[in-house]
């Protein structure tokens, strides 16, 4: 099975080359075969055929004005709520859980007719860069198979690259789209923080949290993300048009790079391929300029005391009373400690604790006041560099994707996240595409370079990233 | 950090953690701590006020937007143990017999 994207199939259905249902039967012998070695999947739901026969009869009945995803097969994150399917959030203490209504972006892709396929593996409660963390045994990298796909939407990330599904929705804290997308050699996309619903996502950092696409292509992310995004009355959080000033499409961007936090920590063959790309943009007709972000290397501390802290509050709601895994105990002081020491993984606990103590009174002001101030300060930091930059680019991550096992240390692991989470921690849309290759063992390893845009510049990045990549997938094609 | 320190970290957050765990989690905790104690410095001393970006405290009316017992039965199989439409929950304190 070629590795289709939404236009491929799309072109396909309208000439009638293939149908929903066919695909639909192909996804599913596919991921029967190849997902016992990747792991990509946590469910592969009994109602896909169903979908798929619905999607075939509307395009056959409506052609060209039926929905936009009709008969698009569709991969969901396992934290994404979908009435009446399991959800776990990849965590034993969800383990038996089914999901009681549909979230918002599920209801929109439904409406958009595409086909729902299964939930992906992820780390548990999306807590980590490697879906290592998973409670149902890690993700491979399907590019190879002895090194993690990244995380947490590991799965997601793996289910596109391996060729399954042309989306999967991700979910991103601090990265977890844009990374195991740059491990996997695929797009991953985090829009700014509104943009799209996070009603029935399972939160992890509330002020964090958005969801995105994984594709091939660029203009497949625009057109999911056109899909799934919009205000939300169910999120109050959420965005319109008219929150941000507009940020238009340019021919030219001047593109700004932070090259003082290329200098520690970056794998050199991962520089030398960043700037690489830096040329190819100039040579596009683009102006690179250095600037300089002294705050943005700093983002880490911030998040690492910010995060932990909203996990803290958001996974008090898993006592195992209301919905769960609850294990015995004599008193309600017991069930709920044992149910969340047996339910909950060591780095979900890890965090818990450290959000419990960052919270604590006589620790507050000293964290999580001055971990709020430094992301007021971040936010200040980029508005004046968006004022003489379009976008800034950075690699996605340090390194390509790394062995199973291989950062056994919290913090060292942690250090992949360098470059994503400063856009989280200030709400900015940021975009994921490949950027060449780095050969480890022999294989030819994918590495991303990441496109960041003012807020509400989501279109501005797809932009970019249109004419920066697509055009890539169409040469490796011919 | 003491593990007791972190025992009582578990407590309030209400897990269950063995002395192996505490003390591991006392080693990268403080590890952690240390590292992202930097904020001190980086934030300074001058009083910044907090961004909560553009939009912040929206409320909705306050009127009922779904049917009654439109979740009722799917939310109470969802729950480990329940007496007809009631959940069950052990009791709060231990009996002295």
């Amino acid at each position: 099975m070629t590795k289709s994207t939404i236009a491929s199939l799309q072109d396909a259905y309208r000439t009638g080359a293939t149908t929903p249902t066919a695909v639909a039967t192909e996804t599913l012998a596919h991921i029967e075969k190849h997902d016992s070695d990747i792991n990509a999947f946590l469910d592969v739901y009994d109602s896909v055929l169903t979908q798929a026969d619905a999607a075939t009869a509307a395009l056959a009945a409506q052609g060209e004005a039926a929905p936009a995803l009709t008969g698009i097969p569709v991969a969901l994150k396992h934290n994404i709520m979908v009435a009446g399917e399991r959800v776990t959030a990849a965590s034993k203490i969800l383990e038996h859980y089914t999901g009681s209504f549909d979230a918002t972006i599920v209801t929109k892709l439904k409406a958009a007719g595409a086909v729902l396929i299964g939930g992906t593996n992820m780390d548990e409660f999306a807590m980590g860069g490697s879906t290592e963390n998973s409670a149902f045994g890690p993700t491979k990298n399907p590019v190879d198979p002895r090194r993690v796909p990244g995380g947490s939407s590991g799965g997601s990330a793996a289910a596109v690259a391996m060729g399954a599904v042309p989306v999967a929705i991700g979910t991103d804290t601090g990265g977890s789209i844009r990374q195991p997308a740059s491990y996997c050699g695929v797009v991953g996309f985090k829009p700014t923080y509104g943009a799209v619903s996070r009603s029935g996502l399972l939160a992890m950092g509330s002020s964090l949290d958005q969801a995105g696409p994984v594709t091939h292509s660029v203009a497949d992310a625009a057109l999911v993300h056109e899909v799934i995004s919009g205000h939300d009355p169910l999120d109050m959080t959420t965005i319109t048009d008219r929150t941000y000033p507009p940020v238009a499409a340019k021919e030219h961007y001047r593109i700004g790079v932070p090259r003082d936090v290329l200098t520690t920590g970056v794998d050199p063959d991962v520089v030398a391929n960043f700037e690489a790309h830096l040329k190819q943009l100039t040579a596009a007709g683009h102006d690179v300029v250095d600037i300089e972000l002294p705050l943005f290397a700093k983002g880490l501390a911030a998040y690492y005391i910010v995060m932990p802290a909203e996990v803290s509050s958001n996974l008090a709601r898993y006592d195992g009373l209301r919905y769960g895994t609850q294990a015995t105990g004599e008193t309600l002081l017991e069930v709920y400690e044992r149910s969340r020491a047996e339910g909950f993984g060591a780095e979900v606990k890890r965090r818990i604790l450290l959000g419990t103590y960052v919270l604590s009174a006589g620790y507050y002001d000293a964290y999580y006041g001055k971990a709020q101030a430094v992301r007021a300060l971040m936010r200040e930091e980029l508005a004046t560099v968006f004022q003489s930059v379009d976008i800034i680019a950075t690699p996605t991550a340090p390194t390509p994707a790394f062995a199973f096992g291989a950062q056994a240390d919290p913090l060292a692991m942690y250090q992949q996240d360098i470059f994503t989470v400063p856009v989280n921690l200030t709400g900015v849309p940021a975009l994921s595409t490949p950027m060449g290759t780095v050969t480890r063992e022999a294989v030819a390893l994918p590495t991303g370079v990441q496109y960041i845009a003012p807020h509400g510049g989501d279109n501005r990045l797809f932009d970019l990233g249109r004419r920066a990549y697509d055009h890539t997938l169409s040469q490796a094609a011919a | 950090m003491k593990t007791d320190d972190v025992q009582h970290l578990a407590r309030l957050a209400r897990i269950a953690i063995t002395d192996t765990e505490a003390a591991q989690f006392t080693q990268e905790i403080d590890d952690i701590l240390q590292y992202v104690s930097e904020v001190q410095a980086v934030a300074g001393t001058d009083a910044v006020t907090p961004t909560v970006g553009p939009v912040y405290n929206v409320f909705r009316a306050d009127v009922v937007t779904t049917e009654p017992e439109q979740y009722t039965d799917t939310l109470l199989q969802a729950m480990p143990e329940t007496d007809g439409r009631f959940m069950k929950v052990p009791k709060i304190l231990k009996q002295d017999d």
